[in-house]
């Protein structure tokens, strides 16, 4: 669905139907962006709050150069950013990757809602996840990846190929082709 | 044979490789079945881009937060109101005058072909207690402002037992996911619908109630498709 201008407009001015309308058509994807970025279901509900009143007021500034959703999935990724740097969830950006991270468990209609790489990006450390959430799901450079973070393109890079490798392993039943399946843990190449 | 580091495996998922590389793909079944692997994984990731699920945020506390910064202001809803209400109140002269215009055209329909004045005026005057019907139920609103309130509250109750029942109703059925699915494409419809008639009429609460209730309903239908597909099982298109 496309957002229209008098939509935005409106919704400038203050009024709240107009404002409903962005969020209501809007938060699916926006929130999803969120959630993934956090991986922490509570921590991304506080965050999503954060994001839309971050967007709403920025909204001034939106000279309709690109869709609305675009531009508001920057805001939601740079502030979540921000917000999982406050929560220091990304100090350890360049943390190894052969150390074990803790997985987070999910029940009930979370469990529901989530994708298995969605569940096996959260098992990531924090700092790989965002890596490999911002390049491989949202489409960012490993140049915009490095900017956002504060760390070098290799560094991005190196990030993401140790995170896909991580997720290769686990989501070994999955992307594994039928004939290779010997039942061996992975199936990977002994190196 | 000496295999591709994972690493550079990791990185052919999406890039290409050199020509030794290329040769030793062609020739090492593991390497190259791993990069398929690998391929995959970055496959699923594309995929989960398009994913849709219910939002994680509620309107309740964001607009409660909104009115708090200034984000929302009543100045805007006053104005929107007010367009609103001149809209109607010209409409309701408009009817008025037609009306008016039809009851004298009777009347004096009636007096050119003979009938007297008193005859011609007790046929040509509607019955009054069929307008008093309509008006009956009206009678509980003291102003537009209560209308208004009630037309929201009546919304706000619908969206929260439509978020319960997304949230706890776990009934589904053999074929319920292909349901959702035609109720979701429906209700994109009808928000589309829906939000180019708000263009023409902003402030018209009918048609900002109609989007908005359409919005709801296809967030609730959203979770419960969620929760009606299998564990793990990704949303992306319905």
């Amino acid at each position: 669905m496309a957002t229209d201008f008098l939509t935005i407009q409106r919704a400038i001015e203050g009024d709240e139907r107009a404002l409903r309308a962005l969020w209501s058509q809007h938060a699916p994807h926006i929130d999803a962006v969120v959630r993934r970025l956090a991986g922490d279901p509570d921590l991304a509900e506080d965050i999503a709050q954060e994001v839309w009143i971050q967007i709403f007021r920025a909204l001034p500034t939106y000279r309709g150069e690109s869709q609305f959703g675009t531009w508001a999935h920057r805001i939601a990724v740079n502030r979540t950013l921000n917000a999982l740097r406050r929560t220091r969830r990304l100090t350890k950006i360049e943390t190894d990757m052969d150390e074990e991270t803790v997985s987070v468990e999910h029940t009930g209609d979370q469990a529901m809602l989530r994708s298995v790489i969605d569940a096996a990006a959260a098992k990531l450390s924090p700092g790989a996840r965002t890596v490999f959430v911002m390049h491989d799901v949202e489409g960012f450079t490993h140049e915009e990846i490095a900017k956002e973070l504060g760390i070098t393109p290799g560094g991005s890079k190196s990030q993401l190929f140790k995170a896909r490798a991580k997720l290769r392993r686990l989501l070994a039943h999955l992307v594994d082709a039928p004939s290779t399946g010997t039942g061996q843990e992975n199936a990977a190449p002994a190196y | 044979m000496q295999h591709l580091p994972i690493e550079r495996l990791a990185e052919l998922a999406d890039g290409e490789p050199n020509a030794t590389e290329q040769l030793h793909l062609a020739e090492c079944a593991m390497c190259a079945a791993e990069r398929v692997a690998y391929m995959r994984v970055v496959a699923m990731a594309a995929d989960e881009r398009r994913r849709i699920a219910p939002p994680v945020t509620n309107w309740g506390a964001l607009s409660a937060e909104l009115r708090n910064q200034g984000v929302i202001t009543t100045k805007a809803e006053t104005s929107a109101r007010k367009v609103f209400i001149a809209k109607v109140t010209r409409m309701a002269w408009q009817v008025a005058a037609g009306f008016g215009i039809l009851v004298t055209g009777l009347v004096t329909g009636r007096m050119s072909a003979g009938m007297p004045l008193r005859t011609a005026l007790a046929m040509g005057v509607p019955d009054s207690t069929s307008g008093m019907q309509l008006a009956m139920n009206t009678d509980d609103f003291t102003s537009t402002a209560s209308a208004m309130q009630v037309l929201q509250k009546a919304q706000q109750d619908y969206e929260r037992a439509m978020m319960y029942l997304a949230k706890y109703d776990t009934s589904t059925s053999e074929g319920a996911t292909q349901a959702y699915r035609t109720t979701l494409a429906a209700l994109d419809e009808m928000a589309e619908t829906s939000l180019k008639a708000l263009s023409q009429s902003p402030a018209d609460p009918i048609i900002n109630q109609v989007y908005f209730t359409t919005l709801g309903a296809r967030n609730m239908t959203l979770g419960k498709l969620a929760a009606a597909l299998p564990v793990g099982a990704r949303l992306s298109r319905f």
